[in-house]
Formats: structure tokens, sequence, C-alpha cells
């Protein structure tokens, strides 16, 4: 099963036990549940008492595809809730190789000099990091690699999260050794930076995950399903996920000039089908691998007009953030201003709504990439602009007098607009995570888990508690345990339930994976209350409700009393 | 009646040739009364291939009955987002 090591970054101890948690709890369900037994919720989640979790999924390091994958998880500053960011790169495998189901790091030193923490077979030690600190995250990854050879994996934090920004990332390193992977939502990075950790290089060890008990049923399920995903995700393959640029914008939801309208007019010269034209002969690709025994491959390696690499794994959702919804209509304007982003270590999504926000207040115009460059610099530099930007659209809100601010529970839209995705706005409302798509994304198509169900269409209020809560049921699940990418969606849960039965050799079946998701729901959510962030918080903006979509006229109404139905259900998790 | 098509992502390399690649669509001449899965079969697309279909900007289901002058858009089966 693996060790839980839990280093204390203020008396630089190190423990180690063995993980007796649940068989089914790794992943986004082991680090919640470390975090709400562990983590008292009224907390300061920048203070001594919070826990930053990092624990890859249940299969990571085994020879199952699109596994791995890691949860980081704490109590978020941005949201004062629970929090799991999940993020693909080389970690997962590196930890495994070390033996590691989940690294706890606890407590926090009163300030002092930056440190390292480096992994070498399951032991923790630290390291002077000073050298690092004020570093972005290529040039800390650049001086990590000189050091500790090209080998390592490593995560790491750039000026955003040594300043305790709440749009501060945890980043990680790709297969080409870049930090182009992040934990990107919630503010993480702050939670590291404010246990002076400034980077963890992990060796690759010699521990191997168990074998599968029934190892030929294992090998053919995931022979079979990894063949089945490559066939069918073709399109995300070629296109990555920058085609939902299309969907999105051909259902009217693409958030453009912070969220007024869901039509960009610039939508197809930043699509999927744009950057598969322009990169090949730029040098750079469509069909990259983020993560290790990736079937699908859906991330690119985006290189500039001079041909040099620009940035990795661009991403549908920094581009509706960073584009459209700052109306900029130019992939390579985009492109810089991501890799700024993942530079300094800060959230596309919680950034692009800021300066979203920020544009709205007339602080520079919509549809200006040198200025938006420029107010990503202030971030970098610690000025107090860059600082207010930096910790999220909700503050840039209140303190530009701006009240069309895309966000719940403090934390920014991804992009989706809610009114013309009613589903995603019943999982902004509710999730645990604030507005997070990931938590169950109800895109135009998407059924529940009773597939009987007449499909629900995105832009009418009905049904779309029940498939949000469905997706969001999935959505915790595959966080346990898989890339969401492979679908959350009934057969993916019925294919993982037949892969788990074969690995652990006693029956996994569709309900327990249901119990499984319902349980990290309410964990969350239970902690959530506690720590204030309950149902009174499960509301979108008001300018949701009443200012029509352009050109759809849509508002968001689902009602109140459907929303506040979300959480009737039990959830024990079982033997 | 006419309406105008446009298939998305890798729909387009699954009917004969790509003459759907313009994202600014395609002219189609249908029978009178026909479904939207009309239409896609008369592309040449199967359902289970198909995500989902906007009409004029709207997504509707499979079922619904086509007017002339309509806009399809015809989208792949989408995972993660």
């Amino acid at each position: 099963m693996g060790t839980i090591v839990r280093v204390d970054t203020r008396t630089h101890q190190v423990k180690t036990s063995e993980n007796t948690a649940h068989r089914l709890l790794a992943g986004r369900g082991l680090t919640s549940t470390i975090v709400a037994e562990e983590v008292r919720p009224t907390c300061d989640a920048l203070g001594r008492f919070n826990k930053l979790v990092i624990a890859p999924a249940l299969l990571a390091g085994t020879p199952a595809m699109n596994v791995n994958r890691v949860s980081i998880g704490a109590k978020s500053p941005l949201t004062g809730g629970i929090k799991e960011s999940n993020v693909g790169g080389v970690l997962a495998t590196a930890l495994v190789s070390n033996g590691i189901s989940a690294l706890v790091l606890e407590d926090a030193p009163d300030g002092g000099p930056w440190q390292i923490l480096e992994i070498t077979d399951g032991a923790v030690r630290f390291l002077s990091g000073d050298e690092l600190a004020g570093l972005s995250n290529y040039a800390a990854v650049e001086r990590i690699h000189e050091k500790f050879g090209e080998g390592v994996a490593i995560v790491c934090i750039g000026q955003a999260g040594e300043m305790g920004l709440t749009a501060a990332t945890i980043a990680t390193t790709d297969p080409e050794g870049r930090p182009s992977r992040h934990a990107g939502r919630g503010g993480l990075g702050a939670v590291m930076g404010s246990k002076r950790i400034k980077a963890i290089v992990i060796h690759r060890g010699s521990h191997r995950p168990a074998p599968a008990v029934q190892l030929q049923p294992f090998r053919d399920q995931v022979s079979e399903w990894a063949h089945k995903l490559s066939a069918e995700k073709k399109s995300l393959t070629t296109y990555g996920n920058a085609q939902i640029v299309d969907t999105s914008n051909g259902v009217g939801a693409l958030p453009t000039r912070n969220f007024r309208a869901g039509r960009f007019e610039h939508a197809s010269e930043i699509n999927g089908a744009t950057m598969a034209a322009i990169q090949p002969p730029r040098g750079g690709r469509m069909g990259h691998a983020c993560s290790p025994g990736c079937a699908i491959r859906c991330s690119n390696i985006y290189h500039g007009p001079d041909g040099r690499h620009l940035t990795s794994g661009l991403e549908y959702e920094s581009i509706g953030m960073l584009g459209s919804n700052l109306e900029i209509g130019n992939l390579d304007d985009i492109a810089r201003i991501e890799r700024k982003c993942d530079d300094y270590g800060l959230d596309t999504i919680e950034v692009g709504a800021a300066i979203g926000v920020a544009m709205e207040a007339g602080l520079i115009p919509f549809g200006d990439p040198a200025g938006a460059l420029n107010l990503l610099d202030e971030i970098g530099r610690g000025t107090l602009l860059g600082r207010l930007l930096g910790n999220g659209a909700a503050i840039t809100g209140k303190v530009l007098g701006v009240q069309r601010v895309p966000v719940v529970k403090g934390q920014g839209m991804a992009a989706y607009d809610p009114r013309a995705m009613k589903g995603t706005g019943v999982t902004y409302a509710t999730s645990p995570m604030g507005a997070d798509h990931t938590a169950g994304n109800v895109m135009p198509g998407r059924r529940g888990l009773d597939s009987a169900k007449p499909e629900v269409l995105p832009h009418l209020p009905e049904g779309q508690v029940e498939i949000s809560r469905d997706l969001q049921v999935m959505a915790a699940v595959l966080d346990c345990t898989m890339c969401i990418y492979v679908g959350y969606v009934k057969e993916s849960m019925e294919r993982l339930a037949a892969l788990l039965s074969a690995y652990f050799g006693i029956p996994v079946s569709l309900e327990d994976l249901v119990k499984l998701g319902r349980y990290v729901l309410m964990t969350e959510r239970k902690f959530n209350i506690a720590a204030g962030v309950g149902a009174a918080t499960d509301r979108l903006p008001e300018f949701f409700y009443h200012e029509p979509l352009e050109p759809s006229g849509l508002v968001f109404d689902v009602s109140e009393e459907d929303i506040e139905g979300f959480y009737d259900f039990s959830a024990p998790l079982g033997d | 009646m006419q309406v105008k098509v446009s298939l998305r992502g890798h729909l387009v390399q699954m009917v004969a040739g790509e003459r759907f690649r313009d994202s600014s669509g395609e002219t189609v001449i249908v029978p009178t009364h026909s479904s939207i899965a009309d239409l896609l079969a008369q592309v040449g697309l199967q359902l289970k291939d198909v995500g989902f279909v906007a009409r004029n900007g709207v997504a509707c289901r499979v079922d619904s009955a086509l007017s002339d002058g309509d806009e399809v858009a015809v989208f792949p089966i989408l995972a993660g987002g």
C-alpha cells in the first residue's frame, strides 16, 4: 500500500508510516480524507495548522493507462474551503517509485530560509533553497537540473507562491523536464510557500507497486481500454482540448469580454484546428502525452513564430480565460501570457478572470495583450497592483469597484459561461472546490449515470442538478484513480470497476465506485460547512441571474430550491 | 429545403471527401420534414460518433425537426475539459 511520509516543516522531523487507508482511497480521496481528519477547518490556510498533502492516484506506476496523476490537497487560502488540485507530469511515477502514497507537509516555520526537500528511496532530507529564492519556475527548474541531474521529478513554486498570493500554483515537471504541469487551482502554491518549501526534488527510486492479483485479466482490461481510448479520442490527440473553443463558441458559452458574451468573433483563430495547423511547421506538436502511459495524448508543445519553445500544455481553459475573456484573438499572444503564468506560478484561470475584471474597470482596455503581459510582470515583481491581481478576481473586483466578477466561493470560473451551460453552473455553485469545472463539467452531450434518462440540453434548467451531481460523483472517482479525460461517463466507471476488480482480486462494483465518489464529496462538504463555506455560498454571482448573455439572451435560471437539494444523499464508504 | 452544415473536430475526416471542412458550413439539400438524425444519416455520420448538435447556435436533440435555412453544427464526443 505504500507509506505516508509526514514532513514537519518547522522542526524538519520526518515520520514515515504505513498507509492504512481504505484500499480505494488514493489521489483526491486520500488528500481530502487526511485534510478533513487532520486540519482544523477554521485554521488560517497559510498558518501552522494547515497541511499540504501530495498523493498519487490509485494505480499510478502500474501498467494501466492514464493513471499517473497526482492530487494535491489542503485548505485553500482562496476559497477558505477544502481543495484538491489534480496534475499530470512525471510526479506520480516518481512518488510511487519511492513507495510514497502521500507526502504530507505539516506545520510552518516563522519565516526563515527557503528549503528544498530532496527525496531519495523514500527518505526525505532538507537542503537550503535560498539560492532558488526569487526565481521563476523555469529558472528554478534549470538550476535544480544542473545540481541534481536531468532525471529528477520536480515540484516547485514561482514568485507567486513565495509571496503567498492566492492565485499561486504548484508546478510539476513534464516528461521534457519543464515546469508546465500545474496544480493550478485554489492557491495551493501559497500553502507550499507558507511552509517555506521552494521545491521538492524526487529521485527515481526502486519501489514498484504490487502487481495485479489477476494479472492476465488486468492486462486484458488495460489493453482493451487503452485501444478504445486511442481510437475514440482522436480529436483530442489531433486538436488537443483547444477544440473545446468550437464547442463553447458553438453553444454560446465561450466567455468573452469578462463574461459579457458567449460568442467570440475570433474563435476560429484560437481553436484547436488553428493550433494544429501552425505548430508542426514551427517544430511544435500536438498529440503530446503530459504523463507516462497516456493513451489519449491531448497535450501540446507550443512553439512561437521564431520556432523556439514558448510553452507546453496550452489548454482550452487558458485559451478561453486569457484569450476570448480578454478579447485577445491571437494564439501566440495567449501562449505568451500563459507562459508567464507558468513561469511566475500563477493559475491561468484565476488570473484570466482577474485581468478580465481589471479590463472591465478600465485599468487596461480589452484586447490589449501587451497590457496583459505588463500586468503579469506587476505580479511577478510583487508590486501593490500585482499583489492585488495575484490574489484573484474576487479581491480585484472589490478593490476596483467591479460587480461583474465571475467567482464562486471566491474562486474564478473557468471558460464556460454558466448561463449557456447550466449544468456546469450547478457544478460551480455546489462543488466543494468552488467554481471549478474539473469537479464535474456538464459539456453538451454528456449523460449521467442513468443512460436511459433523456439528454439534458445545456441551455435549459431542467435536469441540471441531477446531471451535475452524477458528473461530480464520477469526477471524484476519477480524481482518485485516473485522468478525467478517460471521460466521466458510466462506461468509464464500469471499465474502472472491472480493472480494479482484477487488480485487487476482489469484486469492485459500479456501486462501490459511486459510494467512493459520494464519500469524497461529502467528506469535503462537511469540512467546508465547518469552515464556514456551506450552503449559503452555493450561489453564482447575481449578474448571471439577471443579465442576459449575448447573443443568446440566456440567464442562469436553475432554481435555488433545486440547488439546495444537491447534497441530499448519504455517503458511507463501506468495506 | 436547404440547410447549412458544418462538422467539427475529427468528424470532418469521417465523411467521404471531407466536404464539410469549411467551418462556415456547406449547403445540403434535405427532404421536407427531415430531422437532425435524418440529416446526419444523409451526410454519412453515425449517431454513435456524434457528441451533440447545435442548430442556429443552440444545442438540440437529434429528433428535432429541421427548418429551411437552419445552420447545423455537429460536434464530436468530448472528454475532459
